[in-house]
């Protein structure tokens, strides 16, 4: 069974293998790796990096983790969202869809 | 080496951090904070630039907005020209923006055109604030005996203790003077750590319901509920005053929760929604205990968008979710799926409009139903 989790918006998937396609992303001087930019307060979801990551991004700009170890989901405003770990494995990184009746558009759930 | 600290040295961290805390809106004086914009300068072996002291991180932006030429929409060119600029010009702008009303005025008037230019300038530009963290942290190092660069110290702990916000360029540098007011709240804080409960420092965040949370002296002011920006309306308004059409226009998923909290989402949803389904009914699922967690109901709120429905929403589902890290936060999502054409490809196909909370998950999760997967974790 697949496994799931969600870290506010940012909705974390579990899955077999990498999507063909995908463009490596390099992340080599970051201390974290921002998973769900924050466009309305600032408090970005992040992983925290280490050398054993591999990070890629599809053409939709949706990001895929690849990592031998645990990895730790945290928000910029550690209260508003409490940090939590991943198991090693290999992950997509997409945000929770809303419907906006007044502009009648579907958008990421901002935060 | 330091391989432990001792109780009498952590008595100091509470200390060490309040003391931090009350300086951040502790007035730096004008020699101070050029004096550290001169060693600041110096260390990047820079000449030292005029340094103008203004009242608020917006009058900082809009003196270094209205310096530039005229014919400089994206703000590439402001550091040749703050270079050149004269005394009497800065004096005169200064004359322009010196309260928040005249400042208003000023930011109407800019319009798109100028947009660019002032998204610039405020990228470039710092809050030091930040930094207090910092400062509190090093001084505490030097307290209990770690040994530093005597030199790179004070001139850090100068630059962090005087300086506010800063935009610096070539010939020029804009500090701001710090807040007159800040409110905050206390939060717990929940640390894995072997200091001492009694000696584990106060946790704060901006925070105040019946004015701003910061305030500088020329009036400028910034509004926050539990260390989210909010707009003034959202703090100043009296809740039986509050308008559901902000809860309908606000994008912001934080902003939209904080309304909801001073509305009241059991009175939003009892005036206009309709509730369809909720956790209790699907008792037997795969992950029942975290719908049950997060409490999840779904509604039809068509009611709330009637006067500009035009018939084009009948129904109109809503997810009502508890957040499971703050405690009295719900947020409300609308879960209408627009495109059945799209939805009915899925691989578990959806073909009408969410009629439960699994259905209305899977819109959320873009096509991935919710028994379909083991959660790990929501927060």
């Amino acid at each position: 069974m697949t496994k799931a989790c969600y870290h506010g918006e940012v909705f974390i998937l579990s899955i077999k293998e990498l999507p063909k396609g995908l463009k490596k992303v390099d992340t080599k001087n970051t201390d974290y790796v921002i998973v769900g930019l924050s466009e309305v307060t600032g408090n970005d979801h992040r992983v925290k990096r280490n050398k054993d990551m591999q990070w890629y991004e599809d053409e939709n700009g949706t990001l895929y983790l690849v990592c031998n170890e645990p990895a730790e989901v945290s928000c910029v405003m550690k209260e508003r969202h409490d940090t939590r770990t991943i198991p090693a494995g290999t992950y997509s990184f997409g945000k929770s869809k809303e419907f906006d009746p007044l502009t009648q558009v579907v958008r990421d759930v901002a935060d | 080496m330091i391989t432990e600290i001792k109780y009498e040295q952590e008595q100091l961290l509470p200390v060490v951090v309040d003391k931090w805390v009350a300086s951040i809106s502790e007035e730096a004086s004008l020699s101070d904070v050029k004096k550290s914009v001169k060693n600041i300068y110096e260390l990047m072996n820079e000449k030292t630039p005029r340094t103008v002291l203004v009242d608020s991180p917006l009058q900082g932006i809009l003196l270094a907005y209205l310096l530039r030429d005229d014919d400089d929409d994206n703000g590439k060119n402001i550091d040749s020209t703050t270079d050149k600029c004269l005394e009497e010009t800065i004096n005169e702008i200064l004359e322009q923006i010196k309260d928040s009303d005249l400042q208003q005025k000023i930011l109407e008037n800019i319009g798109n055109k100028g947009n660019k230019a002032l998204k610039r300038i405020y990228d470039e530009s710092y809050f030091t604030l930040w930094d207090v963290f910092w400062g509190g942290y090093y001084e505490f190092g030097k307290l209990i005996g770690v040994q530093f660069d005597e030199e790179k110290y004070n001139l850090y702990i100068n630059y962090v203790k005087n300086i506010h916000f800063i935009i610096s360029y070539k010939g020029l540098c804009i500090v701001s003077q710090k807040p007159i007011n800040i409110s905050w709240k206390e939060v717990p804080v929940e640390l894995n750590t072997t200091i001492c409960k009694e000696n584990i420092p106060k946790n704060r965040i901006l925070h105040n319901e019946s004015g701003p949370a910061v305030e500088y002296k020329d009036g400028f002011k910034i509004y926050c509920l539990d260390n989210i920006l909010v707009p003034k309306y959202l703090v100043m308004t009296p809740t039986n005053k509050l308008d559901v059409n902000f809860f309908k226009k606000e994008k912001g998923a934080d902003i939209k929760a904080l309304f909801l909290k001073k509305y009241g989402v059991e009175n939003l949803v009892e005036e206009y929604g309709k509730e369809i389904d909720n956790y209790k009914n699907h008792k037997n699922t795969r992950n029942y205990e975290w719908y049950k967690k997060s409490q999840y109901t779904l509604y039809d709120m068509s009611s709330l968008f009637k006067e500009m429905n035009s018939g084009r929403y009948d129904y109109l589902p809503y997810i009502r979710m508890k957040n499971q890290t703050i405690p009295g936060i719900s947020h409300l999502e609308c879960t209408y799926q627009d495109n059945l054409d799209v939805s009915s490809k899925w691989e578990k196909p959806l073909t009408h409009q969410p009629k439960n909370i699994l259905e209305a998950l899977q819109v959320r999760n873009n096509g991935i139903h919710p028994e379909d997967i083991d959660i790990m974790f929501i927060v």
